[in-house]
């Protein structure tokens, strides 16, 4: 091939190799002859090629910020919709082919079908679960959860207790409940030794048939020796009296040997999960 | 030869194995490096060919490449080579899409007065040089033009522009012979400067 290898009606054209490319790309005069004239041609393209980079669009941008991760090798994660399964396909092509009364319709029944499941799981604010509940309480034989009955309820027994309708005193106070509960210990205290040794062992310090206390009972155990040698007032029988702050849980927490040795066994658990020997 | 920029020259030279290494591994710097450097190129080729929203196909282009990273290994300029098969194969796309002649100096000029320019009488000065440019190009015949495009514009070697366009080197080096004398007789005869 020529140089000049151009049609026969043509010009004849030199051949552009790729050093006469470079040059004309590096805007230089052309070291192969023939091709002075396309250097304006070459610099406007040029322009055409400086505009700014053009406006990204969503899609782009995203991918431009947050760039993606790869992994499993080299290929690039790209999020996808996940794909209807079959059963999810068939329903969309059903509700696509309904009408459009037949569309509301369907929208009115599971808008109330999710209102009625809210309402049974007692999800709903107290005002639509009451309305629900009262709803449902009236066309069905189905009762719902109604925390607004509830609170009533609540409150009017509540309001008569401390009226003293109930029991004759007025509010409800600390005395009130401690001579209840006074009578019922001195109960315990009279009827626990007539009854079985274990109420006694239970109570620590009652007064059983056989007069063996819980802590004797216990020095009879394997844990003998480890026994407190004497009972906190936590019992409700007994002496230890009504409304003690042991009956009520409000006093200092009790330790004893055994709570004792029962922390000990926290770290072994603890490293039982850490350990290799875990599943 | 004046501080414009010159076509096919846009590259970022002995940092690319670094950038696309970067960039395969998902790094956004690298991401957005790469798209400034050759999006304007892109951009300015697909509108010379009269796509119809060159931007919006800008876009697509680079979604593409950037996302198909991963599987790309070589050169800067064989990945210059890569982004200009995708650019033009979507061009094919846009057109069988639309169905229509490529729009010279249309809306897509009117478009982008449009847009906020630092400079405007660069800007005025650079839509007339595209303008000549497209109005040059619209003489050519379709597959002259894809080459001589791809040649000049986007840097591409005979082999990089036959691989692109789905030609023959041979086939190649034909349609750039007839394009520039094409183009050689257009600028005798009507002897605007360009």
């Amino acid at each position: 091939m020529s140089p000049f290898d151009g049609d026969t009606d043509e010009m004849p054209t030199p051949v552009l190799d790729d050093r006469a490319l470079d040059a004309l790309l590096r805007g230089t005069p052309s070291p192969q002859a023939g091709f002075d004239w396309l250097l304006p041609f070459v610099e406007d393209l040029g322009v055409a090629s400086s505009e700014p980079a053009p406006v990204v669009h969503a899609a782009l941008a995203r991918l431009l910020a947050d760039g993606f991760s790869t992994s499993g090798g080299d290929q690039p994660v790209v999020p996808a919709a996940p794909a209807p399964t079959p059963s999810r396909a068939r329903l969309v092509r059903r509700l696509a082919g309904l009408g459009l009364v037949a569309k509301v319709a369907l929208g009115v029944g599971v808008a109330a079908a999710s209102t009625t499941a809210a309402g049974a799981a007692g999800v709903l604010p107290a005002p639509a679960q009451h309305a629900v509940a009262t709803v449902v309480d009236a066309t069905t034989p189905f009762t719902f959860p109604d925390r607004a009955s509830d609170k009533a309820v609540t409150g009017a027994t509540v309001s008569r207790d401390a009226t003293g309708a109930s029991d004759g005193v007025a509010g409800v106070d600390g005395k009130a409940v401690s001579d209840e509960a006074r009578n019922k210990g001195q109960d315990a205290g009279t009827t626990s030794g007539d009854t079985t040794n274990a109420g006694a062992a239970s109570n620590g310090t009652g007064s059983s048939g056989s007069g063996a206390t819980g802590i004797d009972r216990a020095n009879e155990t394997p844990a003998a020796g480890n026994t407190p040698t004497s009972v906190p007032g936590r019992g409700n029988g007994g002496t230890s009296g009504p409304g003690s702050q042991g009956s009520n849980g409000g006093g200092p927490p009790v330790t004893t040997p055994a709570a004792a040795r029962s922390t000990n066994t926290v770290p072994a658990a603890a490293s039982s999960n850490s350990g290799p020997g875990r599943p | 030869m004046s501080d414009r920029r010159v076509a096919g020259r846009a590259r970022i030279g002995t940092d690319f194995d670094s950038v696309l290494q970067a960039a395969r591994s998902g790094a956004p710097w690298a991401l957005e490096r790469l798209y400034q450097v050759f999006s304007p190129t892109v951009l300015g080729y697909l509108r010379i060919q009269g796509a119809g929203d060159p931007e919006d196909l800008t876009n697509e282009v680079f979604l593409g490449v950037l996302r198909g990273l991963a599987a790309f290994a070589g050169t800067e300029e064989a990945f210059r080579s890569w982004i200009f098969t995708v650019a033009h194969s979507r061009l094919i796309d846009d057109r069988r899409r639309t169905s229509r002649r490529p729009q010279i100096g249309g809306d897509a000029f009117d478009r982008d007065l449009d847009r906020p320019g630092g400079d405007a009488e660069a800007d005025a000065l650079q839509r007339l040089g595209s303008q000549r440019v497209q109005a040059l190009c619209e003489q050519l015949v379709a597959d002259q033009r894809d080459v001589l495009l791809l040649r000049l514009m986007a840097g591409l070697t005979i082999e990089a522009i036959a691989e692109a366009l789905g030609k023959s080197e041979g086939a190649v080096k034909a349609l750039q012979r007839r394009g520039l004398a094409k183009l050689r007789k257009i600028l005798e005869r009507d002897p605007v400067p360009l």
